[in-house]
């Protein structure tokens, strides 16, 4: 009996070692990845050409084109402004196809209404199978804005379509709710201009909500009212300022964020594009880097900070997590559909760095959060729970989380100065640190649950807002 | 029990706890405070450059005019930058470089010294904006030194502004060698942009009154360069054809006819569609096995003439998509002749002409 009792307290001091050691490695990894980003971001930011460059460069020097693609399923509410945003780039050769995915809404119409659209015979070569398009239009008033119309066959599909279609070298996807700021084509086109081994790279992707938009341009970026999304702005800067910045500085950037990033065209076709899942950015670019380093090419994955693309978030708790079961799910299946770069050397910090953090920390972290949560109810019930110490515990988790938000929007303040008012700064980093209360552990367990789903390849349904809500459109879809 | 804290010292553990979260509350203090300091930093120096730029506005308009002859004020490195930048705006807004007055000021001010000390710096960031503001000052002396500046650098940004620095830096034809040598040394740097670095160089030559045949004669000792990259040579030619050296045509062609390569001769002729001539290399090139190359010539066909409207409707009959597609597209490109072309290739009997040419026709 004292000796079964022992062994339990022993398994019990174990466990409890091993929740605390995580707890401290997830932390300290995310803490590791704030201060790198910090000095990097400090070199780099002074380092962006300015916009008189940036124009000479267009002006002279051979820019590759780029074709744009926005896959669109039932879009009817954002369709027109996220078309009209990516036909006011800035940028010398680019054309924009916009690809229904078979829209039970008013999205084709629409298009085709407002840009004045004629059906064409455009060939392509199907060089990847994908669901055949049932026409093509071709606007009279933007020459270079294409409309593909197809039977539903999921968001890669769409692409893959965009891909089979598209005439120019670089491939950019972008999602049919966010909206391009001007320049970010021109930022992103110089570093594929001055790297020729660059072949993928991702911009930043910030929250659009409680903005304030001129037709399609922001007028004034703000921080909105709602709760919720704040809390998603705090962790959109984590994860791009931070995140995304340090492993990118590490050749560890393995996802480069379905919302808006330009790849290698003849690569993404060499790697058949898009696969079916629903984490098909993260996948893609997997399937990337193991197709450059199996094939021996010399290539780059950047993240680049500068080149902004503007989304909405979900505003309700429902579609959030939505999403982020979505997230876990393609997460979880790029990793399993990539597991031989896990621990490789032969992928270099790809498979060294980048798949065990997204495996341990990303993959993972929920879990052994979760864990930590289900710990502190049980030992408390059993009465093995020290009251202070579980109170200064999470007194300490909470203060940490706030640390990073903190820091994460200081990040965003050396780089680019987004928000101009202090005041949306500070809602920023202190309405984000409100996840603790109940958001956190909501996405937590949405997110072991979707890591036992992750064979479904349900989409899922996200409220929209139309993009200039606070000026008056609001038109709510599903 | 087995709780943690009762395994180590449980007054160590609580002692520890608190001294973390005392840690931590007392660090987003200070970022919070930081934030909020960098916000108003931020917003002063913004304000400062904003009114910096306006006042060296009005100095270079003076200046311009003859109407000053004090160099501006300089007295730090981001004011250097600042002046820098107006210069450029300056110039981009006129068209023209900097006069030998405002070159003169330049010189006269503290600008390039207080730019120079950063390029030894640890920082890249800061020997980028340094970099950048050296091609701002445009300054002819300042040529040698970036080169060999840049001949160190081993980041990838700051290697290339200090192409871009140099190029809007040359004053000698003979200094576009030693660019070509310097685009040489770094195989990771794309076609493309040495491109938009051969095009500035060229133009700021121009500005400076170099005459065609100094320019063609620094033109031909790169194009001849025994071993010189491929990739560098396209990029060359394809300068040469967007700034219209047409007076350098002919020898282009001929050192492109006796070097044979494919893709030299492909972006050859785009270079002289580029220049709105013709020469007999593209017809010779139309109908090539190689469709690289002949995709090429039926591209630049455009500025040939109609005489070659024949010779590109067979083009599309060719088995190869994107040459059958070319040749659609230069035919609607072509006037009447060409669109006569399309019309009867659509009636044609050959099944891709004909998908091919009612494409063409939609499209027109």
């Amino acid at each position: 009996m004292f000796l079964a009792l022992l062994s339990f307290s022993h398994t019990l001091l174990s466990f409890q070692i091993l929740v605390l050691l995580s707890f401290l490695i997830i932390n300290g990894t995310y803490t590791y990845i704030t201060v790198y980003a910090f000095f990097h971001l400090r070199q780099s930011t002074d380092a962006s050409p300015n916009l008189e460059q940036l124009l000479a460069f267009a002006k002279h020097a051979n820019m590759r084109p780029i074709s744009i693609v926005i896959p669109a399923y039932n879009e009817q509410v954002t369709i027109i402004d996220t078309i009209l945003s990516a036909t006011a780039i800035n940028y010398p050769e680019f054309e924009i196809l916009v690809v229904n995915d078979g829209s039970t809404d008013e999205t084709l119409q629409r298009v085709i209404k407002h840009f004045d659209m004629v059906p064409i015979a455009r060939p392509a070569r199907m060089i990847i199978d994908t669901t055949p398009p049932r026409a093509v239009f071709v606007s009279r008033k933007t020459p270079n804005l294409w409309l593909i119309d197809k039977a539903n066959g999921g968001k890669d599909d769409a692409l893959n379509v965009g891909l089979n279609f598209s005439r120019y070298p670089l491939f950019c996807a972008i999602d049919a709710d966010s909206i391009l700021d001007p320049d970010a084509l021109l930022r992103m086109g110089h570093q594929f201009l001055i790297n020729r081994d660059l072949v993928a790279a991702g911009g930043s992707i910030r929250v659009l909500n409680g903005c304030v938009l001129e037709g399609t341009l922001i007028k004034r970026i703000r921080s909105p009212r709602s709760i919720l999304a704040n809390i998603q702005i705090a962790e959109y800067l984590r994860s791009f300022m931070a995140g995304r910045v340090t492993l990118s500085e590490h050749d560890s950037l393995l996802i480069i964020s379905g919302a808006f990033g330009i790849f290698r065209k003849d690569l993404m076709l060499a790697v058949k594009g898009f696969r079916k899942t629903v984490g098909e950015d993260m996948d893609l670019v997997l399937r990337l880097h193991r197709y450059c380093v199996d094939n021996s090419i010399k290539y780059k994955v950047y993240f680049i900070s500068d080149p902004v693309c503007w989304t909405q978030v979900p505003s309700d708790l429902s579609s959030l997590l939505r999403q982020r079961n979505r997230w876990q799910r393609g997460l979880v299946d790029s990793i399993l559909h990539n597991r031989v770069m896990l621990f490789n050397p032969k992928y270099g910090k790809a498979g060294m760095i980048g798949m065990p953090f997204f495996l341990f920390i990303e993959l993972f972290g929920p879990i052994m959060e979760f864990i930590g949560y289900i710990s502190f109810v049980l030992f408390y019930f059993f009465h093995m729970l020290n009251p202070i110490f579980a109170l200064l515990f999470f007194i300490i988790s909470i203060l940490w989380g706030m640390w990073l938000n903190a820091a994460a929007v200081l990040l965003d303040n050396f780089v680019q100065r987004k928000y101009e008012r202090l005041v949306d700064a500070y809602k920023i980093a202190f309405l984000g640190s409100l996840e603790y209360i109940g958001y956190r552990q909501m996405v937590v367990v949405e997110r072991i649950v979707s890591t036992f789903q992750f064979t479904r390849s349900h989409w899922g349904k996200v409220n929209r807002k139309g993009f200039n809500v606070e000026g008056g459109v609001d038109e709510t879809q599903s | 029990m087995g709780n943690l804290e009762s395994a180590i010292n449980p007054y160590l553990v609580v002692a520890l706890l608190w001294g973390v979260i005392i840690f931590f509350a007392a660090s987003i203090a200070s970022l919070t405070i930081a934030l909020g300091v960098h916000k108003r930093r931020m917003a002063s120096l913004d304000l400062d450059v904003h009114l910096q730029m306006a006042a060296y506005g009005r100095a270079i308009t003076l200046i311009g005019h003859g109407d000053a002859v004090q160099p501006p004020h300089i007295t730090d490195f981001r004011s250097a930058c600042t002046w820098g930048a107006a210069l450029t705006y300056m110039c981009h807004e006129n068209e023209c470089p900097p006069s030998v007055a405002l070159l003169e000021a330049t010189r006269r001010s503290r600008a390039v010294a207080l730019v120079v000390a950063r390029l030894s710096v640890k920082d890249w960031g800061e020997r980028f904006l340094a970099v950048t503001a050296l091609g701002d000052f445009r300054l002819p002396e300042l040529f040698d030194m970036i080169i060999l500046f840049a001949q160190t650098e081993s980041h990838m940004l700051v290697f290339g502004n200090c192409l871009y620095a140099a190029a809007q830096s040359i004053s000698r034809p003979d200094d576009l060698r030693t660019l070509f040598d310097l685009v040489h040394s770094r195989p990771d740097i794309s076609s493309g942009y040495d491109e938009g670095m051969f095009r500035l160089a060229i133009q700021a030559l121009r500005a400076v009154g170099t005459t065609p045949d100094s320019l063609a004669a620094a033109l031909r000792t790169c194009l001849q360069l025994p071993g010189a990259a491929e990739q560098h040579l396209l990029a060359l030619v394809q300068a040469i054809g967007k700034e219209k050296l047409t007076t350098f045509k002919d020898e282009m062609v001929a050192i492109v006819r006796h070097i044979g390569s494919a893709r030299l001769t492909s972006t050859v002729m785009r270079a002289i569609h580029n220049m709105g001539l013709s020469d007999s290399i593209i017809p010779e090139n139309i109908g090539v096995r190689d469709a690289m190359l002949n995709i090429s010539a039926i591209r630049s066909a455009v500025t040939c003439g109609s005489d070659l409207v024949p010779l590109i409707g067979n083009e599309l009959r060719s088995p190869d998509f994107n040459v059958r597609y070319a040749a659609a597209i230069t035919l609607t490109k072509l006037g009447d002749r060409g669109h006569e072309e399309l019309v009867n290739r659509r009636h044609g009997s050959d099944l891709y002409a004909r998908d091919m040419a009612s494409f063409a026709l939609t499209v027109e």
